[in-house]
């Protein structure tokens, strides 16, 4: 049974020439027939092979118990799944390693014997193909999830995050972690705090430590990737004096692998793994992430181009806008300085009516240029004071207290000749002699609760009051040191509201009609039914006169 | 010059108004009365200079009112020959609208008085009085002369 093939024996040339191992075993599960295949397959030699126990050769210890169950239940005739099937099991070479196989095990019934013919088929190069196709396709996957991750992520640190978890799922390592560059030079390695493993609770002291260490380029595993560029791999820590995290005691870290996660040739962040075992280099795994590595960097090239887009297009945004509104906040100056000269052309206008209309009227009443120039200044400048007071009121309505302090503050205080306004009216051309004190403070007595008159109607009350005061201080109260002015005011109630006020003044007796009656009457009677649209009434007293006018509070 | 626009000369600038055709009013040239004028201006002042200088232009100022409703009022009481307006007025009629109330019962000649001359109130004036001629406060005696001759000279 030992001897070459023969020619004349097909069965025999048949084992021999199999492409698999093809092994005869009697009842006994001795070997009976032991082919050279099964020689280069096992490293049994024939001889060493032939009369043993097959089980001996090729069935590994922790499954030779089951083999032999199946073969003695198969040999009582009992039911077995070791017979006439292929199976997948691992077989054991003459030194102890372990290979994949198919076995087939035939039976054979002669002449009251059983005989075996066991086929091994080695299944190593389909189940590395398996293993690599396998890996490929995991590797393929954690890419596409890697570059999803990091396309869809909302922040940079998600993404890294994320890339992270997915690329220590394909190291299979149990713990990784990312360093980041500082903005700043010189650079300096920080740690980003982001970790992934499925051990990270169990390396709480490598933890610390690698929170709380920094490296410069060059220094520890993350300083020299930063250097070179390129993956790196350390086999045993314990073994590297460029490792001093990993080295430090109690870290329980075997090996180190770390690559470059690079924008263009920037370097944006260092992953490292770590396994609690040593492990030799393992070069498709380092081809795998640093391809992966390659991928993520250009998803975040892509994803700061875009982030670069998208904020000059904000920024092209904010500035039309902002653009928009200064255009817009222009256009309204412009039109509201349009309007403000329009209406700054309107007043000047109509002032110079007025203007216009007080020197033809002051002309007709002065008898001569130096009275006309009296009375018109002092009209001139009782229409500024009513003017400075409303523009200080910024033109709105103006309580009538407030003009009536305005126009009569000068004459209630003590005062000399030159300080007092000019008179009015149609009386005798105004002294030059010197001062002379006159009046005491409260000659002008003022009362009456708050009421408002519009632009138009405090400047009608404004040269009113001019009027009264001004003829008060040379023919009436005003004249004499015993003379006092009364001025009250009220507002009747009803719908129909009035403004009552009173001008009286006591204490100067002999005023008679005709020495009254001039142009300022004539103005205040005018005023206060032209533009105040009320009357007034004008008496006589023993003790001197009384204006009583009457307008509508509202206009 | 067209009929509307301000004018600070002497002379005849402006040319009769259509409405003025159609009701009687006083002849200088065959009868010696005066014109009656109704003036409506809300600053008294104005007003007054106004009327004085109408005085010296051989005119009679037959009312003097400082508001809209006033003014509408006057004019369908007076029949005056003429209405002074002033645009910018107490309450809440202006002069423009003022116009367009008393031309609808009472046309009669107006002269617009304002110190408003912005496209705008110049478009509402020709709206409701395309002829009327517009003076820009304050008006001289010259100006407001060919004004009144203007409106009052019946049109070749």
């Amino acid at each position: 049974m030992n001897s070459s093939p023969e020619p004349s024996d097909p069965i025999r040339l048949f084992l021999e020439t199999s492409l698999d191992a093809v092994v005869v075993m009697d009842a006994r599960g001795l070997v009976t027939h032991w082919t050279q295949r099964s020689t280069h397959l096992f490293h049994w030699s024939q001889d060493e092979a032939l009369g043993r126990p097959l089980a001996e050769l090729v069935v590994p210890l922790r499954q030779r118990r089951i083999y032999a169950t199946g073969l003695q239940r198969f040999l009582r005739g009992g039911a077995t799944n070791l017979m006439n099937r292929r199976i997948e099991v691992t077989a054991t070479q003459k030194s102890g390693a372990e290979l994949p196989v198919e076995l087939t095990i035939s039976p054979l019934r002669r002449n009251d014997e059983w005989t075996f013919i066991v086929t091994l088929r080695d299944l190593s190069d389909r189940k590395r193909d398996e293993q690599f196709r396998a890996q490929q396709a995991h590797k393929a996957e954690i890419l596409h999830r890697v570059i999803s991750f990091a396309g869809e992520s909302h922040s940079f640190d998600e993404a890294l995050r994320l890339s992270l978890a997915s690329m220590q799922e394909l190291a299979g390592w149990p713990l990784g972690h990312i360093y980041l560059p500082t903005e700043s030079q010189p650079v300096v390695l920080m740690p980003s705090g982001i970790w992934h493993g499925s051990k990270v609770a169990e390396y709480g002291t490598f933890r610390e430590l690698t929170e709380a260490t920094y490296f410069s380029p060059g220094e520890g595993l993350p300083g020299r990737v930063w250097n070179s560029g390129r993956p790196e791999w350390i086999a045993d820590v314990h073994a590297n004096p460029n490792g001093p995290r990993a080295r430090a005691a109690g870290t329980g870290i075997g090996a180190a692998f770390s690559l470059p996660i690079k924008v263009g040739a920037r370097i944006i962040a260092i992953f490292e793994f770590f396994n609690d075992k040593t492990a030799s280099p393992d070069y498709d795994l380092m081809l795998a992430l640093q391809s992966i590595g390659a991928q993520v960097g250009r998803v975040f090239e892509r994803r700061r181009a875009e982030e670069a887009l998208r904020e000059q297009a904000k920024a092209l945004a904010e500035t039309n806008e902002r653009l928009e509104k200064e255009l817009e906040e222009r256009h309204r100056v412009e039109e509201h300085q349009h309007l403000l000269l329009a209406e700054l052309n309107h007043r000047v206008k109509n002032m110079l009516a007025v203007v216009s209309g007080i020197a033809a009227q002051t002309a007709r009443t002065s008898r001569s240029i130096a009275v006309f120039n009296s009375n018109f200044m002092a009209r001139l400048s009782a229409l500024g004071r009513a003017h400075t007071l409303l523009t200080e009121g910024n033109w709105r309505a103006m309580p009538l207290a407030r003009i009536a302090s305005d126009l009569l503050g000068p004459y209630a205080h003590p005062q000399t000749v030159e300080d007092q306004p000019p008179p009015a009216g149609d009386g005798p051309e105004p002294s030059a002699e010197g001062s002379e004190p006159i009046h005491p403070p409260d000659q002008i007595v003022m009362s009456g609760p708050p009421v408002l008159l519009p632009p138009k109607a405090a400047l009608a009350m404004s040269m009113i009051f001019h009027e009264l005061v001004t003829n008060a201080a040379k023919y009436g109260a005003l004249s004499v040191p015993t003379g006092r002015i009364f001025v009250e005011w009220s507002v009747s109630p009803g719908p129909e509201r009035l403004v009552r006020l009173t001008w009286r003044e006591t204490g100067v007796s002999g005023l008679v009609r005709s020495r009254r009656m001039g142009f300022g009457t004539k103005m205040i009677e005018a005023s206060a039914k032209h533009e105040l649209g009320g009357n007034v009434d004008v008496r006589y007293t023993p003790e001197g006169i009384a204006y009583s006018l009457e307008f509508p509070a509202t206009f | 010059m067209t009929s509307t626009t301000m004018q600070e000369s002497s002379g005849r600038p402006f040319r009769k108004q259509s409405s003025t055709a159609q009701r009687p009013r006083s002849n200088p040239t065959t009868r010696p009365a005066k014109l009656r004028v109704l003036v409506v201006e809300d600053e008294i002042f104005v007003a007054w200079h106004l009327e004085a200088t109408l005085r010296e232009l051989n005119c009679t100022v037959c009312g003097m009112v400082p508001d809209g409703q006033s003014a509408i009022d006057k004019a369908r009481k007076l029949h005056a020959d003429l209405i002074l307006m002033d645009i910018n007025l107490q309450g809440e009629i202006d002069g423009i609208e003022a116009v367009r109330r008393i031309q609808e019962t009472q046309p009669a000649p107006v002269i617009f008085i304002t110190a408003y001359s912005d496209p705008t109130t110049l478009s509402r004036i020709r709206k409701i009085a395309p002829d009327a001629p517009v003076l820009a406060k304050p008006v001289s005696l010259n100006v407001l002369r060919a004004a009144v001759s203007s409106v009052m000279t019946p049109s070749a």
